[in-house]
């Protein structure tokens, strides 16, 4: 596949923004991604989303393309920054930003660590909610471990109980 | 506490007693943590910075009475011994030149220190000798543990703890390990060391950190996500290559010592030498030599000095520090003629 942007060398940087159910695609040679601020940190082989550095993030921005002009201004409730504020910066305005503009920091958080949900240390004071959630996913952790592990009988027994949570019913 | 305190001593981490500690000279975590209900450091206004840092502050005061915690603004501080905490790696460079309310909490030892309204509220920091990053970690998390008993956190389900910048957010959680690593370098091996770690998603980083040169020969090697991961994951990550890194490093300077025996012996000795001598010397150049000491110590080629003075070299060579050491401030040039003849009492031995 050719180049998007000089139509002559090999694409090797694919960019694909997922939002509002619609996916648009952008794929660049190496000197035009670069030129335009994506830069290929780490091999692109693996099936994870290549790693962005802090200074690169507005350089990203710029290019994803089916960000329109409207969600440009959408604006935190709390402190009142806008999202291009924060595309041109970087840096959030408060806690709440994270809400506001929740699917696409869903997005950028998987572009920048290749994931998009948290797993680790859970303040106390959480609420039931959070611990419960942090239930789901260690179970969705060891069901991993028993499938890789070929352990089926296991693997079976955490499904189901991955399914009680969900239902509301956390286990026996 | 005062900071004068700290002067005399350098901090445990660079005792040079942990596990490792010829080639691994410290094992850092760092937790970003901010408040849930203020806005982020990058649009609080100054009352509320003020605000924010006095909270913070009576609890970080209130909480970590066993570590002898002491509290220091940054905006009362003189620059000198702002860059004296830069050197002793307690604060960031960011930290030292920034604006409003801020200030560091600092335990006696300088094993874990705590800035407030640095890019977050909070970055609490555990340094430890050698490679015991699980020590760290338990430091660090017991603070954490503590604060959040009594000031709540910005934190959601899926986001994890909530940061000013996407990069930090999730466990908030960044792990290093600062390795001295000057055979790699010496044959011009240190890049394949940068490629193997990159594809396992750690980064590496000069002697300070983010944005700054290899200095020295010391490398930072570090976490670069955040989110996803559990904090034992990220950190047994790391474990897990930094062995093959030291034998890396040691099997070179083993080949050297076989190979080129003369040519290394001859490349530490000259670094001494100019070092027992010259009459005036730069900061680089003294990081370079003593690098190459450092090495030869720890090679057994010199035997005359120990390996905990040259570690106290590196630190007490600093601008920061010389100059608090002679209690006036010095220009350049005082500076080179003051650092040269430090060296050269202290290789003398006449501690």
């Amino acid at each position: 596949m050719n180049c998007e942007s000089c139509k002559e060398k090999d694409a090797v940087v694919h960019l694909v923004d997922v939002s509002n159910n619609s996916k648009a695609e952008l794929h660049l040679c190496k000197d035009c991604a670069e030129s335009q601020g994506a830069t290929i940190k780490s091999h692109m082989q693996k099936s994870n989303s290549p790693k962005v550095a802090t200074d690169e993030l507005p350089a990203i921005f710029q290019n994803l393309p089916g960000v329109s002009a409207a969600s440009e201004t959408e604006t935190c409730g709390k402190c009142g920054t806008t999202y291009r504020q924060f595309r041109s910066s970087g840096k959030f305005g408060c806690p709440e930003c994270y809400a506001s503009f929740n699917v696409k920091v869903s997005d950028l958080l998987e572009k920048i660590h290749g994931r998009c949900e948290h797993r680790g240390k859970v303040p106390s004071n959480a609420s039931e909610q959070v611990n419960q959630q942090k239930e789901l996913q260690a179970l969705y952790a060891d069901l991993d471990s028993a499938v890789s592990g070929e352990d089926y009988e296991r693997a079976a027994e955490l499904r189901d109980e991955i399914q009680r949570h969900q239902e509301g019913s956390p286990g026996l | 506490m005062e900071l004068s305190d700290l002067q005399a001593s350098p901090g445990e981490w660079l005792g040079g007693t942990g596990p490792e500690a010829d080639i691994v000279i410290s094992s850092r975590i760092r937790l970003a943590r901010n408040l849930a209900g203020y806005p982020f450091f990058s649009t609080a206004d100054e009352q509320q910075l003020g605000e924010l840092e006095r909270m913070v502050r009576e609890r970080l005061l209130n909480t970590c009475v066993s570590e002898g915690m002491g509290y220091f603004s940054m905006q009362t501080m003189p620059m000198l011994d702002r860059q004296f905490l830069v050197e002793r790696h307690l604060i960031s460079r960011e930290h030292a030149f920034g604006k409003g309310a801020r200030g560091v909490g600092l335990a006696l030892d300088e094993t874990v220190s705590i800035m407030v309204n640095e890019e977050d509220h909070l970055r609490i920091q555990g340094l430890c000798s050698g490679l015991q990053l699980r020590e760290a970690w338990e430091r660090v998390e017991a603070v954490d543990t503590r604060l959040e008993s009594c000031l709540e956190f910005a934190f959601s389900a899926q986001f994890g703890y909530l940061t000013v910048c996407p990069t930090n957010a999730g466990t908030g959680l960044r792990a290093s390990v600062m390795l001295h690593l000057p055979a790699l370098v010496m044959t011009r091996q240190i890049d394949k060391v940068f490629q193997a770690v990159s594809k396992i998603g750690l980064i590496v980083r000069g002697l300070y950190g983010e944005g700054t040169q290899a200095s020295g020969d010391f490398y930072q090697i570090s976490n670069q996500s955040t989110l996803g991961k559990s904090e034992m994951d990220i950190i047994e990550t790391i474990e897990k290559v930094i062995p093959k890194i030291i034998e890396y490093e040691k099997t070179v300077r083993n080949n050297l010592m076989q190979q080129k025996h003369e040519v290394l012996e001859d490349k530490v000795w000259r670094a001494y030498g100019q070092l027992k001598h010259a009459r005036m010397i730069a900061s680089e150049e003294t990081m370079e030599h003593l690098s190459s000491v450092r090495m030869g110590v720890s090679l057994g080629i010199i035997q005359e000095v120990k390996m905990d003075v040259i570690n106290k070299l590196f630190l007490f060579t600093q601008p920061a520090h010389l100059q608090k050491q002679n209690e006036t401030q010095l220009d350049e040039t005082e500076r080179d003629v003051v650092r040269a003849s430090y060296i050269r009492k202290r290789l003398q031995g006449s501690d």
